[in-house]
């Protein structure tokens, strides 16, 4: 027998009270809650170095470097165990090339790559720009138009560039801020829109979630 | 000094007025809303030339579990008892106000009852099944619109495009929907669209022997569904989700979950 039948069955002799049948099966499990997980973990990180950034808590400033990236990693294997728990992980693309607008699951897409594209990778590249100018120059092989590539072709590391570099990055990483709270409460509101919960659903969910 | 304290009373006084005006019409639209539920389901919202809704006479319902049994043939529904696109539920309510509802395999082997006959206040069965909102939880949800309604009011999915994240499945409060074990993709009752599409009715209404189910057209006023509308006391389960469901139930008790 199907190892999820069997299961079912196992589940089933455990149940008190009634279900509908259909919810016999619980439908997000594990995977899903690994989400929330990592992005608490990736928000987490980054308001350790905006603590430093920002906010210029100089006891923080050796885990500057390390919680940029440590965000970056995480973020990026969020969406691992999210995609993985589709029945069709294939079809994963459609939730961002025709999104369906009344559903807070679509739109986490698009708040997903802003803190991706907008937040941290910008972040992190404006500070570490003067790094790849200097590696793309020092580096031979592939790794030297690895770093080139990664400079955008902004190859300038004058005293007065570098300047702007670090004021850019201060913007983003105010703008990053809230930005940490919403991928993390959004989760709550793609809980929260769901009538179904009695317990699970609210106005206040994201809130409770972030 | 006088003039401002003066200014900005009035103005705190505009502010709280405003929203108390909100607060109160919130209110209000959320209490009225559900009482008319019914009337706002059952008028078609787009020019369609049909609008599918179904009855179920819950006096006639005899528990035989036929309906769920028709329901899986038809439309290739696994046999386990996790998947069900329609199931039949056993209400019992006891002397002493207990709720007792059971549905063992969906009611396709019939029912056995738990209760020892003197406890029982009264018992009833209940054939659930997809209501067809008229704003459906479901459709709202679905991240990538595989989830629709089709102009004649029928939610159907595509299964070609559905990606299966359940959301759906979690936003449904009436349970009516499931990932199909084989197919991968979420599957739900489509008030058997393939038949009803040719004028034939809904597989499970053609298994009933006691004709508790009435599929029909909310838009033709002939209908046999308009006419058992009319001629009942009818109601929708959950009103107050105001989910526009399209099943009315006649002698629907409050205690239908
Ligand atoms: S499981 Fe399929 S139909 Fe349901 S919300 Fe997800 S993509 Fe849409
Ligand atoms: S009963 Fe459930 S599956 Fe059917 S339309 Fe309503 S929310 Fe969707």
């Amino acid at each position: 027998m199907d190892p999820l039948i069997q299961n079912l069955y196992n589940v089933l002799t455990q149940v008190q009270g009634y279900i509908y049948p259909n919810e016999v099966e619980l439908h997000w499990s594990l995977l899903i809650v690994l989400y929330p997980y990592i992005t608490g973990l990736v928000a987490g990180a980054f308001i350790l170095a905006s603590l430093e950034r920002v906010f210029r808590v100089k006891e923080v400033r050796p885990t500057y470097e390390l919680s940029l990236i440590t965000a970056l990693a995480l973020l990026l294997t969020a969406t691992l165990p999210l995609v993985s728990h589709l029945t069709k992980p294939f079809r994963a693309y459609e939730i961002m090339i025709t999104p369906h607008p009344t559903s807070a699951m679509a739109i986490f897409g698009f708040v997903y790559l802003w803190y991706l594209m907008v937040v941290l990778l910008l972040e992190i590249w404006f500070d570490y720009r003067r790094d790849f100018v200097i590696w793309s120059q020092e580096k031979t092989g592939i790794m030297k138009w690895v770093y080139k590539i990664l400079t955008l072709g902004v190859m300038d590391v004058s005293p007065e560039t570098l300047k702007w570099d670090e004021r850019l990055g201060r913007i983003v990483t105010i703008i990053g801020i809230p930005s940490a709270f919403l991928l993390h409460g959004y989760v709550g509101f793609i809980f929260g829109s769901i009538k179904a919960f009695a317990g699970g659903s609210g106005s206040d969910t994201p809130l409770l979630r972030s | 000094m006088m003039m401002k304290t003066e200014k900005k009373d009035k103005s705190r006084r505009e502010f709280l007025k405003k929203v108390a005006t909100v607060v109160v019409g919130t209110a209000a639209a959320s209490v009225i809303k559900p009482f008319n539920a019914i009337v706002y389901a059952t008028a078609p919202k787009k020019d369609s030339e049909h609008w599918y809704g179904m009855g179920i006479d819950l006096d006639k319902c005899i528990g035989c579990g036929r309906c769920a049994d028709a329901c899986k043939q038809e439309n290739g529904v696994p046999r386990e008892p996790f998947f069900f696109r329609t199931w039949v539920e056993q209400y019992t309510i006891k002397e002493n106000g207990e709720v007792v509802v059971e549905s063992p395999n969906g009611g396709i082997d019939g029912f056995k009852q738990s209760v020892p006959d003197n406890e029982i206040f009264k018992s009833f069965f209940v054939p659930k099944m997809c209501n067809h909102c008229a704003h459906s939880p479901c459709v709202q949800v679905c991240p990538v619109g595989a989830t629709y309604e089709s102009p004649d009011g029928v939610v159907l999915v595509d299964d070609t495009y559905c990606i299966g994240c359940r959301y759906c499945v979690q936003a449904c409060p009436y349970g009516c929907r499931y990932i199909h074990p084989e197919r991968h993709v979420v599957d739900k009752c489509t008030l058997c669209y393939h038949r009803i599409k040719k004028g034939l009715r809904p597989a499970c209404e053609d298994a009933c022997p006691r004709k508790a189910k009435i599929f029909g057209d909310l838009r033709d006023k002939n209908s046999e569904l308009v006419k058992f509308l009319k001629e009942h006391t009818c109601l929708v389960l959950r009103p107050h989700l105001n989910t526009g469901a399209k099943v009315y139930y006649n002698s629907l008790s409050t205690e239908v979950r």
